[in-house]
């Protein structure tokens, strides 16, 4: 075949190519940005893992999330995603538990961002100081990232990934202490809910938190016990009523506000249950719980959590 | 000797260039087609016709078709050039993210060029057996 023809037919389907992608580019309906800046409300869609998932990869999805700086009328850092460097594959598209975890891989990227504006704010910071921290906050994000995912090990370590989704949310939180009760104040990673105890004909206001298998609750007993053996009646047989056994009742709790501590078991639902009764300067009662899977490979994980939640109820803080 | 090499050297370099953008071109048709038409899902096996098309310019160009390693050393150079030129094309317009990332690249125009020379070889070997008897 002769090297004109050659030539000419190269020449011919360069130019067809050429047409062929301008007709594409015109056509082209609702071109997705690559860039997505979220808000601090924004949430991970499946829509933004754009790119075709990686042929070599071992993993099953990857988010890239980071920082950037926004004139928004002022200076402030914002979390984002590059939608053409996030993939995921298909055969797993319908596993909540990965995609939860690529949602808190976007949410500590919202939460290192708030915490960088907070900064910002309180600081003062003028234009050169914000660029030049952006690069440490950067830096933190990227450890805080790898961290998340070994110690997880990528959604499959279960109790690390329940304890890394209560981090996360305590950090993009952490400056938000509900007022629960009058003169009573607790950390809830999230926003808690109104939950009513109904114990025999009384009811009972409280807040709870339920995160997957983890439980967070605080309720206002209203009434007031001064006599140590009712009170401990009264909690074993609240106790009792409940199913639970293997109760432990302990009179040293570390709480300053606490005067009786208690520990049961559900072997139905094979979860475990930390109680504290706690009392304020006016004797009024309440009763703080956490529950958790029972699994003592794990308990020392979720004991951590339960002190956390424990540590932060301050009661007569004015 | 220096002519004998650079003769068929250069014809054989223009062939690969030809068919790699002819590759690129029912490909990219079939992806416009695609979203424009209802297709049969079998349209991709069109992508199985640039190779044998190759190894027929190179029997037109010497009246005797490639030997094996002829023909795998023509496919390697076609995968590279195939590669060099997507990679370009994508880049350039900022849909790289559609295939992936280059090994992705590499891996599907390796994966098309085996099958594809597989499928050749086969056919050829079972045409000149028959011939044979």
């Amino acid at each position: 075949m002769s090297e004109l023809y050659k030539i000419l037919g190269i020449l011919f389907l360069l130019a067809y190519n050429a047409a062929l992608f301008d007709y594409y580019r015109k056509n082209e309906n609702y071109p997705i940005e690559r860039y997505k800046i979220l808000n601090e409300s924004s949430e991970l869609k499946m829509g933004d893992f754009q790119s075709y998932e990686e042929i070599w990869s071992s993993s099953a999805a990857v988010i890239d999330v980071g920082l950037a700086l926004v004139k928004n009328p002022i200076l402030e850092a914002k979390a984002i995603i590059d939608r053409h460097e996030s993939w995921y594959r298909k055969a797993y598209r319908e596993s909540e538990e990965l995609f939860t975890h690529e949602v808190y891989h976007v949410k500590l990227a919202q939460a290192i961002a708030k915490d960088f504006n907070k900064r910002i704010n309180d600081y003062k910071y003028d234009g050169k100081k914000i660029k030049s921290r952006l690069s440490l906050h950067k830096r933190k994000l990227n450890q805080l990232q790898s961290k998340y995912d070994l110690e997880s090990n990528h959604s499959r370590n279960k109790t690390m990934q329940n304890y890394w989704e209560y981090k996360i949310d305590s950090m993009f939180n952490q400056d938000e202490s509900y007022e629960l009760f009058n003169n009573v104040l607790a950390f809830f990673p999230e926003k808690p809910s109104v939950n009513y105890l109904i114990y025999h004909n009384d009811t009972f206001l409280g807040y709870s938190l339920k995160k997957k298998e983890i439980e967070f609750t605080l309720w206002d007993l209203k009434e007031t016990y001064l006599d140590t053996l009712m009170i401990e009646n009264w909690s074993v047989n609240f106790l009792g009523n409940q199913g639970l056994t293997n109760i432990i009742i302990n009179y040293t709790s570390s709480h300053p506000n606490a005067i009786l501590e208690n520990h049961s078991e559900d072997s139905l639902t094979m979860k475990i249950f930390k109680d504290k009764l706690l009392i304020d300067k006016n004797n009024r009662l309440y009763y703080a719980r956490y529950s958790y899977p029972n699994n003592s490979l794990s308990d020392s994980i979720y004991q951590k959590m339960g002190n956390q939640y424990f540590n932060s109820i301050k009661i007569d803080s004015n | 000797m220096k002519n004998h090499l650079n003769y068929p050297r250069r014809k054989e370099i223009l062939s690969v260039f030809l068919i790699s953008i002819l590759t690129i071109s029912i490909f990219f048709t079939s992806q416009q087609l695609k979203s424009q038409i209802a297709l049969s899902p079998y349209y991709l096996t069109s992508l199985l016709l640039p190779i044998p098309i190759m190894h027929y310019i190179y029997f037109k160009d010497h009246n005797r078709i490639n030997s094996l390693i002829g023909r795998l050393i023509q496919d390697t150079a076609l995968i590279a050039l195939t590669c060099l030129f997507l990679f370009i094309f994508l880049r350039m317009n900022n849909i790289l993210y559609k295939i992936g990332s280059i090994p992705n690249l590499i891996t599907i125009i390796t994966l098309w060029a085996i099958i594809s020379e597989t499928l050749f070889t086969v056919i050829y070997s079972i045409f000149h057996l028959t011939k044979k008897k």
